[in-house]
């Protein structure tokens, strides 16, 4: 028993250093430098949900809520995106009059119909009257992409899943102002809709970009998207249930050999007894 | 077969070849083993309880007798002894290994010397603790249950801790295997498998969730150990681990854990109830089966720890649907233990006050236990003093009851000497007072959301906390007289009778205390003893 548990230990200490060789920094270069007051260069230029052309300046015309997504996300930007639609039915607010959403895929190989597949998923759990205008899915090449990215501070990383980066609601003026930064308040396990957004503070931080006030970002650190599975870990289960399948096959093992009678193996409850 | 005791020396005077300690430490007699434990379970069932009122007594006015730091410590230490020093080993090591092979017929158990070797391990385990709490560098203070990333990070003695538990687990695994062949082994001639008393029974059961539920715990310490010196991510988001995964492994043995503490004392009250209530026990086969039911079942029910602490919503309601099954099984033995006594000529002898009472204490751990499984209530009283609460129900209700019900069922015949009614019965009165003004208080201070585990609380809470330590000190006392009034047998007591209660299985056959084989001649068992 000493010497299989000794040879297991080796071999999960060798298996666990493989698995975290090289880890360190992985994901080193995503993150998030918040520039609250920047300014967003209004002549960036991307393509809408219908393909078109559109110059950042003509969605900048109200406060805007802007958030950074790649499409084919499986992980926390859904989860981010749903919490905004929540929020939208839960604020006073009349969205595309008061304010507008916009969100801009950093993924460059997202296309147009990414965009509006995205948009019909989450305007659709909006119940309350939601102009087309309202909330804008742009696409755009890498260029555009990296002046955007780089203007609010995000930086993300292309990984073999997709991508991580941080998820994050950036308030802008309509003269194309930062004014803040709202992190997720926190992750609720369990809900169907888990990313929660205060109504009042998002009304409060959209009322302070339609006064092109800066504000300081609220609270926390931003929640970031990444693959929840590390690499390593899938090797590490399929260790626990070889592990586990020989423990269960020699428990087996025992009871068998001990169901089995043979000579000299005692009289086990029986009813003939030699003596 | 009555008083033929005068004329067989028992196992006190047969030493073998070593003297002293030594023909302790060194003997592979069953019943020498057996004894050990009990004193060690016993030691650090008391060192437990002091901790425990130690607790309390901090808890009526925080910070007035120690410090928050000592606190933690002293509730982690607590509950590292009174888990894995005392109620796991329990019951099986001291009672099993007393009773088991002389219930069967048998000389002894299948591995005598594996047996000691598992005494010997439980020593080492156990030695390796004292020091994790002695050492300069601090008593753990992470709770009994180690979760990571705390005690991979905490400066503590938390990985002497950690390796001297798993330590104890090989004890654990190697009594189980060695109780499972004895009970395959080595029964006596009529002894079929429905013969068996049901406490061979439910350590038949106990022994299988010890060999196939131990190793995940021992697995998932060297992981916490790993982490700790070798800097091992198994646990660790940044490194590819996840900290989840280690509530997952943990529980996956601690929950069937909760079993291997309980079942040997349900088949203890299965013993005693039937004796004094002069009545077979009601179902047998039921009650067999059940313990079977019950070990099976427990295994997929740990995810009920974790509700709250991330799991999908399928997972939870099979895990909550599953936590409801054991309650049948357990639901069949108390239906069991009551009909029993049904139209029985009930003897209210120390022993079955102590039995009843754990029928009582153990329906009330259970029933809590259905409310906090299901997954509303759960996320309301999640880690607060109604889980404290329902789990001291169940352990000290339980699994400590029965360890009193045993202490006095099987004092006279292993230690040869009777001890006195009436303050076992006061004491047992104290005891069960002060235990019930201590833990049913908790279930209404976690109500009112006092979460577990905490320093210091808002004064609303004030009231409880007194009256809960109150009820501490009137446990303390109730179990001071019960002790006192055994310790006091142990010298002065009248020498026992072999069978002073009217017991019908083999032990009550053989004199007070047993010879060293414990039968003249094989026995055989012509009736049905239940």
């Amino acid at each position: 028993m000493i010497k299989v548990t000794s040879r297991l230990i080796i071999a999960m200490t060798l298996l666990a250093a493989a698995a975290a060789w090289g880890q360190p920094g992985l994901y080193g270069t995503a993150g998030l430098d918040e520039k609250p007051g920047g300014r967003i260069p209004l002549d960036l230029t991307f393509y809408d949900e219908n393909g078109e052309n559109i110059e950042l300046r003509e969605v900048l015309d109200k406060p805007v809520i802007l958030t950074l997504v790649y499409l084919d996300c499986s992980h926390m930007c859904p989860q981010v995106l749903s919490g905004l639609a929540t929020a939208v039915d839960a604020m006073q607010l009349t969205p595309g009059k008061d304010y507008r959403l916009v969100t801009v895929s950093f993924d460059e190989s997202d296309t147009p119909v990414d965009a509006r597949n995205g948009k019909a998923n989450y305007t659709t759990s909006i119940t309350r009257h939601f102009p087309e205008d309202a909330w804008k899915f742009l696409t755009g090449d890498r260029e555009n992409i990296r002046r955007i990215t780089e203007a609010v501070g995000i930086r993300f990383k292309k990984m073999d899943h997709g991508f991580v980066h941080p998820e994050v609601l950036i308030f802008i003026s309509p003269e194309g102002k930062i004014t803040e930064y709202m992190n997720v308040p926190k992750y609720n396990y369990g809900l169907a809709y888990p990313v929660v957004f205060s109504t009042m503070e998002m009304q409060m931080a959209i009322g302070e970009a339609a006064g092109n006030e800066v504000s300081a970002t609220r609270a926390g650190t931003p929640l970031y998207c990444f693959l929840h599975e590390p690499p390593g870990q899938a090797k590490f289960f399929s260790l626990m249930k070889v592990v586990g399948i020989i423990t269960l096959i020699s428990l087996a093992a025992l009871y068998v050999l001990l169901k089995s009678t043979g000579k000299g193996r005692g009289i086990n409850g029986k009813e003939t007894d030699g003596e | 077969m009555e008083n033929n005791g005068s004329r067989e020396v028992s196992f006190y005077h047969d030493t073998g070849k070593h003297h002293g300690i030594l023909a302790w430490l060194l003997s592979t007699d069953h019943k020498r083993i057996g004894l050990q434990y009990l004193a060690a379970i016993v030691l650090f069932f008391l060192v437990g309880v002091s901790l425990g009122v130690l607790i309390r007594l901090s808890l009526i006015s925080p910070g007035t007798f120690m410090g928050a730091e000592t606190y933690n410590r002293l509730f982690s230490v607590h509950g590292i002894i009174m888990i894995f020093l005392f109620i796991i080993p329990g019951l099986p090591v001291a009672f099993g290994n007393f009773f088991l092979p002389i219930m069967l017929g048998a000389r002894d158990v299948a591995f005598p010397r594996l047996n000691r070797f598992t005494w010997w391990i439980y020593l080492t385990g156990a030695t390796i603790i004292a020091l994790s709490v002695l050492l300069p560098g601090g008593a753990p203070d992470t709770g009994w249950t180690f979760y990571a990333p705390y005690s991979i990070e905490v400066k503590a003695n938390v990985g002497l801790a950690v390796f001297g538990v798993f330590v104890l687990g090989f004890s654990s695994i190697l009594t189980g295997l060695n109780f499972v062949t004895t009970i395959h082994r080595l029964r006596a001639p009529g002894m079929t498998w429905f013969r068996m008393p049901i406490f061979a029974w439910t350590l038949y059961a106990t022994g299988w969730v010890q060999m196939l539920a131990t190793p995940v715990l021992a697995i998932t310490l060297i992981f916490i150990v790993l982490g700790r010196v070798f800097g091992v991510g198994f646990f660790d988001p940044s490194k590819g681990g996840d900290p989840i995964l280690y509530e997952h492994l943990f529980w996956t043995y601690s929950h069937p854990a909760v079993y291997i503490m309980v079942l040997p004392a349900m088949g203890i009250i299965s013993e005693v109830i039937p004796v004094f209530a002069r009545h077979r026990i009601f179902g047998y086969k039921a009650v067999a089966y059940s313990a079977l039911g019950i070990a099976i079942v427990g295994y997929f029910v740990w995810g009920h720890h974790m509700f709250t602490s991330g799991m999908s919503d399928t997972s939870r309601a099979i895990f909550s649907f599953i936590t409801f099954l054991v309650a049948v099984p357990s639901g069949i033995k108390i239906f069991n233990w009551v009909s029993t006594m049904y139209k029985g000529s009930i003897v209210m002898n120390s022993p079955f006050l102590f039995a009843v009472s754990f029928i009582f204490l153990f329906s009330i751990g259970g029933l809590t236990g259905l409310i906090i499984g299901s997954l509303a209530p759960n996320l309301h009283l999640h880690g607060t003093y109604f889980i404290v609460g329902h789990f001291h129900y169940v352990m000290f209700g339980g699994a400590g009851f029965a360890l009193l019900t045993a202490l006095h069922y099987w004092f006279p015949k292993m230690f040869g000497k009777m001890y006195s009614e009436r303050p076992a019965k006061i004491g047992w009165l104290i005891l069960f007072i002060g235990f019930n003004l201590l833990y049913f208080t908790m279930f209404i201070l976690g109500y009112n959301g006092m979460p577990r585990r905490y320093f210091d609380y808002p004064p609303r809470y004030h009231t409880g906390h007194v009256l809960s330590t109150i009820g501490s000190w009137i446990l303390a006392v109730g179990l001071i007289i019960i002790f006192a009034n055994l310790i006091r047998a142990l010298f002065k007591g009248e020498k026992a009778p072999s069978n002073p209660w009217g017991g019908g299985s083999f032990e009550w056959q053989i004199p007070s205390p047993p010879p060293h084989e414990n039968f003249k001649e094989r026995p055989v068992l012509k009736d049905n003893g239940h």
